[in-house]
């Protein structure tokens, strides 16, 4: 079959593989109809996660048909269209029990910070991903969620990932009504906070990034108001805007790729000597106000980053953080999508088929051609941009 | 719940904002649809245990060889299910094995993790190149010689 299949920094290629297997009574494998790129995906791209190896399949957002099922896989059937959370869990552990199916004991042996995530690296399971035309999909009668008939794959396909995560950002955010909530990123997953956030009762939404056409995305998607940080000094300007104490709360949907700061670009992201640049997090204690959340879902890496701990010490702020536990989102976001409060397929600007899907890195990384998400379509479906 | 909160108006916000901050904003008629905290799913964030549907837990254990390492825990026990993609070889599965022996507490863990990662891609790459490289410099050496 065909795969994207990682080929050292800043380089990915679609290669044949061979096809999955059933390798656990409880797997199931997955024709893939649909699958995105994520800005985790860049993480791996450019080297920053441990553990990543040549030949490893990314994609851990994706859409499928169910091809084959193990003999212990209940609850779905052969031809089922399905949506796939990125994360794989078990359904019965310590945390699955309780709902935190991002944090699984059963999927991942090589560390302890986080459960096994389809196409991912080694460092989470080693499980290729779903850039591919097939992919294993352990515990596929727990983790699978149907796609129910009168929504398409393309809509359901963020939910598996970035619209999920959204949620949870704002919901992180433990918005009562009525505040000022800061989205840190105007990448898919800032964008879904956006939304997200607006539908918690948030009464303003400011997007922060400094990319023009991303800023303009947001603003005419969600009727955010939007700032770009290289334009004004934003913390001040912020400040200035929320009678001089801050914002309630303070999404980070950026992540340990963060631009603004030189040094912490050199420290972390050039010379290694901190997991990437802790910038949006700085931005987000500086622009929260005493008392506030910070929450926190951009991701970072290992082992440690220069946050600015004394000053979210100080301001007696709250972080909340944490890998969106996808599956309990879902028949949620579903009804958001069949109510026709949104369409996610809106945040595609580029469906590419599988061979493309280097190009579509590329666009995506340097955030160019005004790409803010790309899907790739291995079935053939892809309408060529 | 509270109650609902005084509606900024667009006006306000221009006012109030007076900087960069582009256009009043367009709250959407579904505004505050998931406000009341019973609405959202991951509230609270830690539920009553539950299994989730179609479980079979404990789950048994899967066959074959892991692709992945335990990091240096020894009382953690190894999870049933594994990743099985791009099993560890040479140098570079060697400085992995290394470092796995360490817990992921340990930075020199990560460390060495990233090493191993470079090492591979680095061999990858020479690998490719030197089938080429290597005949080329040999005969432009010998080409160099015999003209000399
Ligand atoms: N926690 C989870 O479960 C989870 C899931 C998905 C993605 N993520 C993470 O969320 C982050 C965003 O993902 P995405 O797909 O939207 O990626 P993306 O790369 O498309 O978006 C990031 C955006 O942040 C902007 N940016 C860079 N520096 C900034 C700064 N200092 N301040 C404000 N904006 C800045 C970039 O220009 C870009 O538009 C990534 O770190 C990703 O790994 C986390
Ligand atoms: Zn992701
Ligand atoms: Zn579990």
């Amino acid at each position: 079959m065909k795969a994207l299949t990682y080929d050292g920094p800043y380089r990915v290629k679609v290669r044949n593989k061979p096809e999955p297997r059933i390798e656990h009574p409880q797997d199931g494998i997955v024709r893939v109809t649909a699958a995105a790129i994520c800005g985790s995906d860049l993480h791996l791209l450019h080297g920053l996660i441990p553990d990543t190896r040549i030949g490893f399949t990314f994609g851990h957002e994706f859409t499928g048909v169910v091809e084959e099922l193990g003999p212990e896989a209940q609850g779905v059937r052969k031809g089922d269209r399905v949506m796939l959370p990125f994360q794989i869990f078990c359904g019965g552990c310590y945390f699955c029990t309780r709902g935190l199916t991002s944090c699984c004991e059963s999927t991942n042996p090589a560390t302890d910070a986080g459960t096994g995530i389809y196409g991912y690296s080694h460092t989470m399971g080693g499980y290729d991903g779903g850039q591919a035309e097939y992919v294993r999909v352990p515990f596929i009668g727990v983790d699978a969620e149907k796609i129910p008939d009168d929504v398409e794959d393309l809509d359901a396909l963020p939910i598996t990932d970035a619209f999920a995560t959204g949620y949870q950002a704002a919901e992180m955010c433990e918005l009562k009504g009525g505040e000022t909530v800061l989205v840190l990123g105007c990448g898919p997953v800032g964008l879904f906070s956006m939304w997200s956030a607006w539908a918690m009762g948030a009464e303003r939404v400011i997007a922060v990034d400094h990319v023009d056409y991303r800023l303009e995305f947001a603003r005419n998607w969600l009727g955010v108001e939007t700032l770009n940080f290289r334009d004004i000094d934003l913390v001040t300007t912020i400040k200035g805007m929320t009678d001089d104490r801050g914002a309630d709360a303070t999404v980070d949907a950026v992540g340990l790729e963060a631009a603004g700061s030189p040094v912490h670009r050199a420290l972390g992201i050039y010379l290694k000597l901190e997991a990437g640049s802790p910038q949006a997090l700085n931005f987000a204690i500086h622009a929260t106000r005493k008392g506030g959340t910070i929450s926190v879902i951009g991701a970072y890496g290992p082992p440690y980053n220069g946050v600015d701990i004394g000053t979210y010490m100080n301001k007696a702020q709250r972080m909340n953080t944490g890998q969106a536990s996808v599956k309990r989102y879902m028949p949620r976001l579903l009804e958001h999508v069949q109510a026709g409060r949104i369409r996610p397929q809106q945040v595609f600007t580029h469906r590419l088929p599988l061979d493309r899907a280097p190009e579509g890195y590329r666009m995506f990384a340097q955030k160019r051609d005004g790409c803010v998400k790309v899907a790739l379509l291995p079935d053939g479906s892809a309408t060529l941009h | 719940m509270d109650p609902t909160p005084r509606v900024i108006t667009p006006d306000e916000v221009q006012r109030k904002s007076g900087y960069q901050s582009v256009g009043p904003p367009k709250r959407p008629p579904w505004w505050g649809i998931d406000r009341d905290p019973a609405r959202r799913p991951g509230v609270p964030r830690m539920r009553q245990p539950q299994p989730w549907p179609n479980t079979r837990f404990p789950p048994e254990r899967q066959p074959g060889t892991p692709a992945v390492f335990k990091h240096g825990r020894p009382n953690k026990p190894f999870p049933p299910v594994f990743g099985t993609s791009c099993p560890p070889r040479g140098l570079s599965g060697a400085i992995r094995s290394v470092a796995y022996g360490l817990p992921d507490h340990y930075p020199t863990h990560w460390l060495l993790l990233l090493l191993g990662d470079r090492i591979e891609s680095w061999g990858t790459r020479a690998r490719r190149i030197l089938p080429v490289a290597l005949p080329v410099a040999i005969l432009g050496f010998l080409v160099r010689r015999a003209l000399a």
